[in-house]
């Protein structure tokens, strides 16, 4: 109705500009919440209309779905899907851009810091106090996770949250390891660096073998030039490479980094300076070793115009020796089929095999992969709306704690096992699979249209395959691996008591740029790396470098935000 | 009524007001005409235009476009003591400017070259044919001249290593990869860019090339001094319009195709924007940008029109 | 006056040849699209060229034609671009038949009124918050609308008429005949090719345009082929993302992601390159006669 009577006004239209231009400047900070006041924890007495979006939604919520429908008789509330695909980044602009939000939202990545959203007058904060009575579960999350309480608090106050944040127990050890083609090591009579076992019995898995133990940096050179030279395919000719990198990322040798002991984007003590990775001098020994193998032609000269999607398809020919790896790659989880190297080996005719093994050991014994996120395990943000009142607040927190963090609610994310969805495997113990007859986000089910990313081990369990699991245990995730080879970052801002995070937003563009042009070169040797070096430091601090720097010294020390 | 009129306009009024006004009654209808378009752009270009205040603003989502605070000018300056930006701008001037020289000729080659085929049946099909890359996005192209280029399975670096040459990687060498740029966009484009010419041939009144020919004038005299001059005006028309994207040095298909090794040359601002992240959440910035580009643009149109103007009866106005 | 049979020389064999070349480099990636869509995972995951699919097979097309609202889409696009391209034909016409009018008094405030138009916008937020206040968001006016006044079709329109021999008109003047009359009568179907032109023009740009769609769309039954078409190419690449971010239930497993999207690409310009034909006919009629005249 609102809509047509809005369109029989277009003669006012200019005013009517004019008033949405303006009137959107009331701040919500400050202000006293009166907790008493408000009802108890699990009275739901009063229906309340919310504007809700989840973190993962791509705007296909159908009205009326199966969630929505539990979920407001649960709560007497009355939800409007946000059709908003939070994936575009387009839909997602405008939506901020003209402040129009709904209650609730997330963002794939971080374009903005909670500081500058809350600057911008787009989201209200979140009282301790309220956490504490709305949503205790998620307060003992934060408790079990330090410095989770100390996190996201909204300058100089100590008990208001800028937004809530989530637990990423999915990322927790090593995100990626080397793979090296088995079958060709047996045939150039290699041996693995220690006792191999199977990941699985069948689909593929019996094909992927993987080993806690791993090769030094001298043995890797070695594999590789045999891997490249020695026709380990038996073809009689010369058209292998040891390793096919990408241009657009840097997963392809992560663990190679942490041989160096480095990690891209972070930073540690060099000569008692904290630096970053990238113009650090581990890093330009790292580049020197890749200009090595470049030019004795291990390196497959065609990685500048690979994407990684093209890398994996060049990968599935056969013709390349070395690839990194996640966990669920090697259990050949559902989402991972194509990818590299695992999609060598999809083909049941497939007679290659692929040996996961531990990071490579660097010089000083030195092994490790970058963590996923820098601090601890928790990450993303949720913010709630500033046109959000109290009221209203205090029914989304219930919600939010319910869906998100009670495990009863596993419904909002596959409906009834049985009805909705079924184990993969064994109960409890492998993935849950929504039945095709249910969209398995969002549409006429709801699934994943309004939860936040926040998941512990038993969440994690329900979308991660059994042999994934088991990879994780043996190894991935196993104490004494992360105890080792995870590297973080000396120095980082988890508490928003810098400016490093919008510094390392705004020069984010720029600096990339610098570092992925001078890695290139240097790589192909179009470049002497020794004397392009310190132009190279010296630009690199210049476009914004020094900022991020500067920021990133007055931070505290990761190894105590961890304690 | 109309001679009424015819005789107003020959009565020699004093001033030069009453014949303005005596000729827009004459002419009100067209003026009819015009209004509906002219309502239409008003409400959905004009109203909108005061967004351009961002370029000078900080801008708050929560304040709106009139309460952000002005901010002296502070993404133009922060544009251009952009070192990054500056060689953006210069590689967008290069790849533009040799387009122009390039591209821009090659569909009224082709249009005048298509219009002296005989088979009427081969002129149709090679002209359908000719337009159909147009509607190829660069996300899929891109994959195809990546391949022709590839220096393992491309087909002319197999010709090159055939005759024992050695192979090149021709998208990652900054040598090659600008004339790959205008080749491959002249080769997706010409057809498409052709129909505008073929409809303006169409036009030409047959008479002209009977009194041509009376002369003695051959085939090739025919192109050149019926054909060209007749579509002269289009042309003309249509390279000021061009002038005016000068700065759209073709943002999809660099960004499908580039790489690192090649950002020295072929980094242009839209692709230096993207990168950045400047149209994530930068508004204001994103905005300088632009209204830094149309500002240029608009700048070459004046200036093109007033030369033409001079030496010639055509232009925009 | 008698056709002239004349011998064929050497310039039009070459002519012919660099067509018919041209014509091949030009069909080359189109085929191989076509190749791309109706062969197995298999051989879209192989790098390199492939001329000839080792089988026929439709999965692909059955997969994209599966997906929810692609049909509705296609009806929806389809409105889009008759509505739109008639809407935009119109406009253009009316508006450059007046600026063709040496005459016509205030002319250059005119034409300098459309041509501003051109060159400043203010941009997305801006051109969001009009449409939103308008009451548009979810309506197909939003895709019709705004763009229904092109001013880089009406200059070119404009200069087609500003060539039209002046003395058909002025016969039609003294005959009586208002400007109206005139554009129906004279100008229209004398203008034909160039009506021809902008009309393909108008609906390639409808029958292409996604971006209005993705931002005042949000409503299925009313999105658009383009919308969905990017829904599939882009989504495919965010499944990358998605394991990445720990979306752990977004596993659309990018199987034969080549395959898929090359059917897509095929499915989404198939009917805009067959309308192609029925456009041409306006201008190689006309070439007919100046060659045969010529």
């Amino acid at each position: 109705m609102k809509k047509y009577a809005k369109v029989l006004s277009t003669a006012a239209l200019a005013s009517a500009l004019f008033l949405t231009a303006c009137s959107n400047n009331e701040a919500t900070s400050g202000k006293k919440v009166d907790i008493a006041s408000l009802p108890d924890a699990g009275d739901y007495s009063d229906i309340i209309e919310l504007n809700l979006s989840g973190s993962v939604t791509k705007g296909k919520a159908e009205d009326g779905n199966y969630v929505q429908k539990r979920l407001e008789e649960q709560f007497n509330v009355k939800i409007i899907n946000t059709k908003v695909d939070t994936w575009n980044k387009d839909q997602v602009n405008l939506m901020v851009a003209s402040g129009d939000l709904p209650d609730t939202f997330a963002f794939n990545g971080e374009p903005k810091t909670a500081k500058e959203l809350f600057d911008a007058g787009l989201i209200r904060t979140i009282p301790k106090e309220m956490l504490e009575k709305y949503a205790p579960r998620y307060m003992k999350m934060l408790e079990e996770n330090p410095p989770g309480l100390d996190m996201n608090k909204s300058a100089g106050s100590d008990n208001e949250y800028l937004s809530l944040i989530g637990l990423y127990s999915h990322v927790d050890g090593l995100t990626w390891t080397p793979t090296f083609r088995l079958d060709w090591l047996e045939k150039l009579g290699i041996d693995p660096p220690g006792e191999i076992k199977q990941v699985g019995p069948s689909g593929a898995r019996e094909k992927i073998y993987y080993t806690d133990k791993a090769y030094t940096l001298e043995e890797v050179e070695e594999i590789f030039k045999a891997f490249t030279f020695d026709d380990p395919d038996g073809n009689g000719k010369n058209d292998t490479y040891a390793i096919s990198p990408y241009n657009d990322q840097m997963h392809w040798a992560v663990s190679l980094m942490g041989a160096f002991g480095l990690a891209p984007d972070y930073n540690f003590i060099e000569d008692d300076q904290l630096v970053v990775t990238e113009i650090s001098k581990k890093y330009k020994e790292y580049l020197k070793l890749l200009a090595k193998w470049y030019d004795m032609g291990l390196i497959d000269p065609e990685f500048t115009t690979l994407d990684i999607k093209k890398s994996w398809e060049k990968y599935k020919q056969g013709k390349i020796g070395y690839y990194t790896a996640q966990s669920s790659y090697l259990a050949n989880d559902d989402w991972t089929k194509g990818r590299a190297p695992q999609n060598l080996v999809e083909n049941p005719n497939s007679t290659a095999k692929i040996l996961a093994t531990a990071p490579e050991i660097g010089k000083d014994g030195k092994q490790g992969v970058a963590s996923f996120i820098p601090v601890g395990n928790l990450a993303d943000a949720f913010y709630v709306s500033k046109d959000v009142t109290d009221e209203e607040l205090a029914r989304i927190l219930q919600i939010f704690d319910y869906i998100n963090l009670d495990n009863d609610a596993r419904w909002t994310l596959y409906g009834e096992v049985g009805v909705h969805s079924d184990w993969e495997g064994e109960p409890e113990k492998s993935a849950l699979i929504v039945r095709p007859e249910y969209a398995a986000e969002e549409g006429n089910s709801g699934f994943w249209a309004y939860n936040f990313r926040t998941y512990d081990k038993e969440r994690v369990q329900w979308f991660t395959s059994e042999y994934t699991m088991n990879l994780r245990k043996e190894f991935f995730a196993r104490d004494d691996v992360k105890e080792n080879m995870l590297i973080r970052p000396y120095k980082w801002d988890v508490l928003n008591k810098t400016k490093m995070k919008e510094m390392q937003l705004r020069y984010k563009g720029n600096l990339k740029t610098i570092v992925d042009e001078f890695r290139m070169k240097a790589i192909v040797g179009e470049i002497d790396i020794d004397k392009e070096w310190d132009k190279y430091v010296e630009n690199w601090l210049n476009n914004g470098g020094k900022d991020v720097l500067a920021e990133m010294d007055k931070a505290d020390k990761v190894s105590d935000l961890m304690k | 009524m109309q001679t009424a009129i015819e005789r107003a306009v020959e009565a020699k009024p004093k001033r030069k007001e009453n014949i303005n006004w005596v000729r827009m009654k004459k002419m009100k209808m067209l003026y009819f005409m015009m209004a509906i378009p002219m309502v239409m752009l008003f409400i959905f270009h004009y109203i909108p235009m005061y967004g351009v205040l961002i370029a000078f603003k900080n801008f708050s989502p929560g304040l709106g476009i009139w309460d952000s605070p002005w901010n002296n000018f502070e993404h133009f300056k922060r544009l251009f003591s952009d070192f990054l930006f500056i060689r953006a701008l210069q590689n967008t001037i290069v790849i533009s400017l040799l387009k122009l020289l390039i591209v821009f000729p090659a569909p009224i080659i082709f249009a005048i070259l298509l219009n002296e085929i005989k088979s009427e049946k081969f002129k149709k099909v090679s002209q359908s044919i000719s337009y159909l890359p147009h509607f190829m996005s660069w996300v899929i192209l891109s994959a195809m001249v990546i391949e022709v280029f590839s220096p393992q399975r491309g087909i002319i670096n197999y010709i090159i290593t055939f005759f024992g040459g050695d192979a090149i990687n021709f998208m990652s060498d900054k040598a090659s990869f600008i004339p790959i740029l205008i080749l491959t966009d002249m080769w997706k484009e010409l057809g498409w860019g052709a129909i505008i010419y073929l409809a303006t041939i169409t036009s030409i009144d047959p008479q002209l090339y009977e009194a041509a020919e009376i002369d003695g004038a051959g085939r090739f005299r025919k192109m050149i001094h019926v054909t060209l001059p007749s579509i002269m005006p289009m042309v003309i028309i249509m390279f000021i319009l061009r002038l005016g994207a000068v700065l759209n040095a073709g943002f999809d298909q660099i960004l499908n195709l580039y790489n690192p090794l090649v950002y020295e040359v072929a980094d242009i601002i839209d692709t230096y924007v993207y990168r950045s992240g400047l149209e994530q959440f930068q508004f204001d910035y994103a905005t300088a940008v632009g209204l830094f580009k149309n500002v240029v643009g608009i700048a070459l149109i004046l200036t093109a029109n007033a030369i033409i103007r001079r030496k010639s009866e055509h232009g925009i106005w | 006056m008698a056709v002239k049979k004349r011998k064929i020389s050497l310039f039009d064999i070459l002519n012919v040849t660099g067509f018919t070349l041209f014509s091949l480099i030009v069909l080359y990636p189109f085929w191989q699209t076509v190749v791309l869509s109706f062969s197995d995972a298999e051989a879209a995951s192989s790098l390199g060229v492939n001329l000839w699919p080792d089988r026929w097979i439709p999965d692909a097309y059955a997969f994209v034609f599966s997906y929810q609202n692609i049909m509705i889409a296609y009806l929806n696009t389809i409105i889009r671009t008759v509505v739109g391209t008639v809407l935009i034909v119109s406009f253009t016409v009316l508006a450059a038949y007046p600026l063709s009018k040496k005459d016509l008094p205030y002319r250059n405030f005119f034409t300098i009124f459309f041509l501003i138009a051109m060159f400043f916008s203010g941009g997305m937020i801006p051109d969001y918050l009009l449409i939103k206040n308008l009451g548009l968001i979810d309506s197909r006016f939003a895709l019709i609308l705004p763009s229904a006044v092109n001013v880089f079709f009406i200059i070119i329109m404009r200069n087609y008429f500003m060539t039209i021999d002046k003395g058909l008109e002025e016969s039609a003047i003294v005959d009586g005949a208002n400007y109206f009359q005139i554009l129906i009568k004279i100008i229209i179907p004398i203008s034909k090719p160039v009506i021809a032109t902008v009309a393909l023009w108008a609906a390639v740009y409808h029958w292409n345009e996604w971006f209005h769609a993705l931002i005042y769309i949000q409503d299925d039954a009313l999105d658009v082929l383009q919308t969905v078409v990017r829904d599939m190419l882009v989504a495919m690449d965010l499944t990358q993302a998605g394991s990445q971010m720990g979306g752990g239930g977004m596993s659309n497993a990018d199987l034969m992601l080549s395959n898929v999207r090359a059917a897509t690409v095929i499915i989404s310009i198939g009917p805009i390159v067959l309308i192609y034909p029925f456009v041409q006919k306006y201008f190689v009629k006309g070439i007919m006669i100046g060659s045969l005249k010529g």
